[in-house]
């Protein structure tokens, strides 16, 4: 039961929090009880030394269970790592000189230490131990940066990429120290049960995982142990049904996706009401601190760029530059092929042909996260915030990238780990303030009007401390009010030395902020100068302003 | 007689009360608008109108017929259309398809002549949607979503029209061209109820409009004697 506890812990983080479901998990647990009982019965290697070396070896199996989830995702994953785990087996089964085969191996010993020699009750108080250390282990990586790393990942892949996370790392991040607990889970179950075989890894055994993860709660730091002490317990109840217990637990599977998706400790989390912690605010003003590099010659340069989707010409042959401190707008029609210029600067497109220089350096082949970590921030038209995550997390996500602590450190909670998650808390509470959103750190972020949820999205973009923000209609939606704050914004960041791009049919917002706007019409740029120049240009008017504004 | 009435509603979100003892009246016939802040409950009240939420206390009635209990299909059937805010269009079907979706109710009924008229009317507003007709909507951009969202809901024949935020996204030209065709809708009768951050033009355009104040109706009168209330002109319309 203590086992299953570290086992579905580790599902926890790969599937409940990072989203990539596993039902190959017993292949992994096979793998830890395997190289284990291998390495003591066969080469006489010490319980000490056999536990970490399985573990690890899991690990190693876990990047490759996670290799093919940087290409799918959803059911094929899930296809794949069933594959996995009858590979697993069918291993097993070919290999007799080593694992014994169907018969399964024999002779595996109860740990000693000297002379001490644990007797199963002293075992089982280890298993609990580390299943306790194990909980506190997971507890630490949720909350560090990893953990929101992976629940971005879960809620929107290319958000998270364009808020700077390398969501490719970050997955086998995610695997690996699922299958590492899956290893010693696996290596603890073999020298408890002095016997296995290759019936206790089996597919079955992957669904009893998933489902004590289900009914227990995912991405509750709880639920594996709510989930593992249900499950185990049930069956002691049910003995006398012993022959319908498979019907039973897939009634439970369907009872709890449908009524209570979030498990138990979902559930009475609901039912209690229990508020979210909100994170100590530390007193004072906080100013955020941009950083701010000096750059001479070539800041953002937009080269002949053009992009086509199938055969259909959105970008033009487009020439832009952005002079570092500005404020450049982009404005034109609805089709014009703006969101699109600004999709191909920051990486989520690719480009067709031109290039894309920034700080002399071509970013046109680069990932998303590689061009936020060069200082390019963005936020979405169509406001796009990890929804299933509150106010603070989904800014703090946006200082993944200038966070350097290792998932190793964020485990185990190290001074330096926590140093900077505080001082990244501090900076994302000022911004909140800056943006008004200071009282709602701790909201759900779809809580919040359409409108508030495209100030997160700034203050998110900001956390990742860019040189070239670029901001896709940041006042849509707002009122007049909220838009002269706005301005007043964009000003002081401007001041700070951070260039803004923008895109906006707020005429009015754009001419009084900007240093330079250009005019885009069937993807192509049809003027660009000052705000006056441009305003009064006979083209813009016909194609934009309509004679009202001119 | 009001068209629609709605009588003292409280809706909760959990435990969060969104809007308290709201009431108002849209007659037929009427283009009626509500303004307020971001967070004062104008969303939460078109959900409300069109059965996404219920409200927990108070009535609403449309065309005399109680709708507070009715799940949105059928309201939808009476003759409720509904264009949410930010775009929700259906990214993996066609444009046209997505607009063959929005006259779901006349293809039930039928009524294949209706369905193509409104595709003609639709088209003579937005050329754009006859020239991308066969492209997928999720590969439209941000506004001509926007256009395609409330074409969808004009393809029901509407007798009564709710917008959130239709000028969003949109090019000062393209704003013009939606409220347009809005208006041409209202000149033959369409009942329309209008949220909207545009405040000046919205009070230009309505005959009666509301003001809500978190989750409260705070004013109201038509269009003019909004445009010319002082509270009005210094916290909706930006004057000083």
């Amino acid at each position: 039961m203590a086992i299953y506890i570290i086992v579905v812990s580790g599902l926890n983080v790969v599937t409940g929090h990072a989203g990539q479901v596993s039902l190959g998990h017993a292949g992994l647990v096979a793998i830890g009880a395997y190289t284990s009982a291998i390495l003591t019965v066969n080469y006489g290697v010490s319980f000490w030394v056999a536990l970490p070396v399985a573990a690890l070896f899991t690990a190693v199996f876990g990047v490759l269970l996670g290799i093919p989830s940087l290409r799918v995702g959803g059911p094929y994953l899930a296809l794949i790592t069933i594959a996995f785990n009858f590979l697993i087996d069918k291993i097993i089964l070919a290999w007799p000189g080593m694992t014994g085969a169907a018969a399964g191996k024999l002779g595996i010993r109860l740990p000693s230490i000297g002379n001490y020699h644990f007797s199963h009750a002293a075992y089982y108080g280890l298993i609990i131990g580390m299943a306790l250390l194990t909980i506190l282990f997971c507890k630490n990586i949720v909350t560090s940066r990893w953990g929101r790393a992976f629940n971005a990942l879960r809620n929107d892949e290319i958000l998270a990429k364009t808020s700077g996370i390398n969501i490719y790392y970050a997955k086998l991040v995610a695997f690996v120290i699922s299958a590492f607990l899956a290893g010693i889970g696996g290596s603890l179950w073999s020298h408890l049960h002095s016997y296995i075989s290759p019936e206790a890894f089996r597919f079955d055994r992957s669904i009893l995982l998933l489902l004590m993860l289900l009914v227990g709660g995912q991405r509750n730091i709880l639920g594996p142990l709510v989930g593992a002490v249900i499950l185990t317990a049930l069956p002691e109840f049910l003995h006398a049904i012993e022959e319908y217990r498979l019907i039973i637990y897939g009634i439970a599977l369907v009872v709890c996706v449908i009524f209570m998706p979030e498990g138990l400790t979902g559930m009475i989390r609901g039912r209690l009401k229990i508020v979210p912690e909100i994170p100590v605010v530390p007193k004072g003003e906080q100013k955020p601190g941009f950083s701010l590099e000096e750059t001479t010659d070539g800041f953002l340069k937009v080269l002949n760029v053009s992009k086509y989707f199938e055969g259909v010409c959105a970008v033009d042959s487009v020439d832009i530059e952005v002079t570092p401190g500005s404020v450049h707008a982009l404005i034109g029609p609805n089709g014009a092929g703006k969101t699109t210029m600004v999709n191909l600067i920051t990486g989520v497109e690719r480009i067709s042909g031109g290039e894309i220089r920034f700080k002399k350096d071509r970013i046109d082949r680069l990932n998303p996260y590689q061009i936020t970590k060069k200082g390019i921030a963005r936020t979405f038209q169509n406001v796009r915030v990890f929804k299933d995550m509150t106010v603070l997390d989904n800014v703090l996500v946006g200082g993944h990238c200038r966070i350097d602590s290792g998932v190793l450190e964020a485990a185990l909670r190290l001074p330096k780990a926590r140093k900077s998650e505080e001082q990244a808390i501090h900076k994302a509470i000022g911004f909140l303030g800056i943006l008004g959103l200071g009282d709602k750190a701790s909201e759900l972020v779809t809580n919040l009007p359409h409108a508030h949820q495209h100030s997160v999205e700034v203050a998110r973009a900001l956390m990742s401390d860019p040189e070239l923000l670029f901001l896709d209609e940041p006042v849509a939606g707002l009122n007049p009010e909220e838009i002269s704050r706005m301005e007043v914004i964009i000003k002081d960041i401007k001041k700070t030395g951070i260039a803004i791009f923008l895109i906006e049919h707020y005429v009015d917002f754009v001419m009084n902020i900007s240093d330079i706007v250009t005019v885009f019409d069937f993807g192509k740029k049809i003027a660009e100068g000052a705000p006056g120049q441009v305003q009064n240009d006979p083209r813009v008017i016909e194609a934009y302003l309509g004679v009202e504004h001119a | 007689m009001s068209f629609l009435k709605v009588e003292n509603i409280h809706v909760h979100y959990e435990n969060v009360e969104a809007l308290a003892d709201v009431s108002f009246e849209v007659g037929r016939g009427e283009m009626a608008g509500i303004i307020g802040r971001n967070g004062a409950g104008k969303t939460t009240t078109l959900r409300t109108i069109c059965g996404l939420n219920h409200p927990s206390r108070g009535n609403i009635t449309f065309n005399g017929k109680a709708i507070d209990d009715s799940p949105p299909h059928e309201i939808v059937n009476l003759g409720i259309a509904y264009v949410p805010e930010g775009r929700r269009i259906f990214s993996d079907l066609t444009l046209l398809e997505n607009l063959k979706l929005g006259a779901f109710k006349h293809y039930r009924r039928g009524e294949k002549g209706k369905v193509s008229e409104n595709l003609e009317r639709l088209f003579a507003h937005f050329p754009m949607l006859k020239d991308k007709i066969a492209q997928l909507a999720g590969t439209l951009s941000g506004g001509e979503q926007q256009i395609l969202a409330i074409s969808r809901a004009l393809m029901s024949s509407p007798v009564f029209l709710l917008l959130d935020e239709p000028s969003m996204g949109l090019s000062p030209m393209m704003v013009s061209r939606v409220f347009d065709a809005i208006l041409d809708l209202h000149r033959q009768g369409m009942t329309v109820l209008i949220v909207e951050q545009k405040a000046y033009l919205t009070l230009r355009m309505v005959d009666r409009a509301y003001v809500l104040t978190n989750g409260r109706i705070t004013l109201s009168g038509t269009g003019e004697e909004l445009l010319d209330n002082e509270e009005v002109k210094h916290a909706y319309l930006g004057q000083r």
